[in-house]
């Protein structure tokens, strides 16, 4: 049986039985997969804290015989600790990886994403949490997994629909409408034609400079309205952290 | 295929309903069940009926109990004026099996987790608030699992608290007793340091 050996963010972990610990992972080299850490919960040479949430690794593992990867080692490249010193912080964090661990299929290698994932980690592990990062994040992993929305004009007539300020976006045919032939249709949401040419930078823009990105208030506006919706509607359903995102500024204790 | 009978089929199935528990444990389980002799298996019935019955949640700490406000919080000779916050039940006998910690609990319930869409109001955090309130509480031990959703948690308890002029700590985390520092990775180690103290 060989052994492997790849970087990797760990999507979670949660307790299996009395000593393992069930761990999904991205790998850069294989994908998210899904392993078992044999002794995981008494083993503190062996995996410490590197399995919780967010441990950006190094592992060691190799195939056994169920579906499982067994993880035999693994070791920090950066813990990212600060991304639990806030809750909204932590909020998007879990965001971040949860659209990764939903969206991505199992084995599936995806190297830039994964490349993605740990400089949106860095970002946020190293600043504060801003929305902005979170809407950046979202274009750049639907551009990676080939369900980029097409904004380069309308989708029906091919036309850019200048001189006018608003144009539809429609989340089931994933792309841009101009008014004429908006006419008729529903559940289309507005997009100003400057939010589709931001996009269109974002999407763009190479990884390293997506950091100094930010958003004017009705761009940021319009993103949250199209881009959640357009993920929900690939998906097949809301993620958890989302919805706990919403609501997190309405909860007060 | 010749399938089991049906009452048979039945307690497997409640069985595997139990967490950790697949169909195939289920029915390990759903055999021995069916060899224990019959008084052994009316005492498990009974227990399992009784528990559900008769235990509740102290409606103070929301600890396990059967009587209300639990032997806790009925205990006079323990300090009412520190709290020790706890995510789970297990969490608090794993304390007490210490024999250190002599003041009061609160159970949470869980841990704030956005994977899991856990809000903060969905635990026992607003009546922590109106214990330390209305409790004159003097210190608030913060000992939820040293994990991401724990860390996360004690932070956003910390910040809700500290406002209430009450003084909150932390339990100490690092490294084990019987650990080797060579092994210990870099969180654990650079928590030890950050929490060392004078001796």
């Amino acid at each position: 049986m060989p052994f492997h050996s790849t970087p990797a963010v760990v999507l979670n972990c949660q307790d299996f039985g009395e000593l393992d610990k069930k761990v999904a992972l991205f790998t850069r080299d294989f994908g998210r997969l899904n392993g078992i850490a044999k002794g995981a919960k008494k083993s503190k040479k062996r995996f410490g804290a590197n399995l919780d949430l967010f441990a950006y690794v190094d592992v060691v593992f190799f195939e056994g015989h169920s579906s499982l990867a067994r993880i035999e080692e693994s070791s920090f490249i950066r813990p990212f600790k600060d991304l639990t010193s806030d809750l909204l912080k932590f909020s998007h964090a879990s965001y971040l990886i949860q659209l990764v661990d939903e969206m991505t299929g199992e084995r599936q290698k995806e190297k830039s994403l994964f490349e993605h994932l740990v400089y949106f980690l860095t970002l946020l592990d190293d600043g504060s949490p801003k929305e902005d990062l979170l809407r950046i994040f979202e274009i750049r992993l639907l551009g990676t997994l080939g369900f980029k929305p097409r904004l380069d004009g309308c989708f029906k007539c091919a036309q850019f629909p200048d001189g006018r300020k608003h144009a539809w976006f429609s989340v089931a045919r994933g792309g841009m409408l101009c008014a004429r032939c908006a006419k008729g249709l529903e559940d289309l949401l507005p997009v100003s034609l400057d939010t589709s040419k931001v996009m269109r930078f974002a999407q763009n823009l190479n990884l390293q400079s997506l950091g100094y990105l930010s958003f004017s208030k009705q761009v940021l506006s319009e993103f949250k309205q199209i881009l959640p919706a357009f993920i929900h509607y690939h998906l097949g359903k809301r993620t958890k952290s989302g919805d706990f995102l919403n609501k997190l500024s309405h909860v007060r204790v | 295929m010749a399938a089991y009978p049906k009452p048979f089929t039945k307690l497997i199935k409640a069985l595997a309903r139990l967490p950790g528990i697949g169909e195939r444990t289920a029915t390990r389980l759903a055999l021995h069940l069916f060899h224990l002799p019959k008084n052994d298996v009316d005492t498990l019935a009974k227990s399992l009926i009784e528990v559900k019955d008769s235990l509740k949640l102290c409606s103070r700490c929301f600890n396990l109990t059967d009587i209300d406000p639990c032997p806790i919080c009925q205990d006079n000779t323990r300090d009412s004026k520190v709290i020790c916050v706890v995510e789970d039940i297990g969490d608090l006998m794993a304390m007490e099996r210490t024999h250190v910690f002599k003041g009061r609990y609160h159970v949470l319930h869980g841990a704030i987790s956005p994977l899991k869409d856990v809000t903060p109001d969905r635990l026992k955090i607003e009546q922590l608030v109106a214990r330390i309130k209305n409790e004159w509480v003097r210190e608030v031990i913060l000992a939820t699992n040293p994990d991401a959703e724990g860390e996360a948690t004690a932070t956003y308890l910390m910040q809700l608290i500290k406002p209430l002029k009450v003084k909150v700590t932390r339990i100490a985390r690092g490294i084990p007793m019987g650990g080797d520092l060579e092994y210990t990775d870099e969180i654990t180690l650079a928590k030890a340091m950050e929490g060392r103290r004078e001796t």
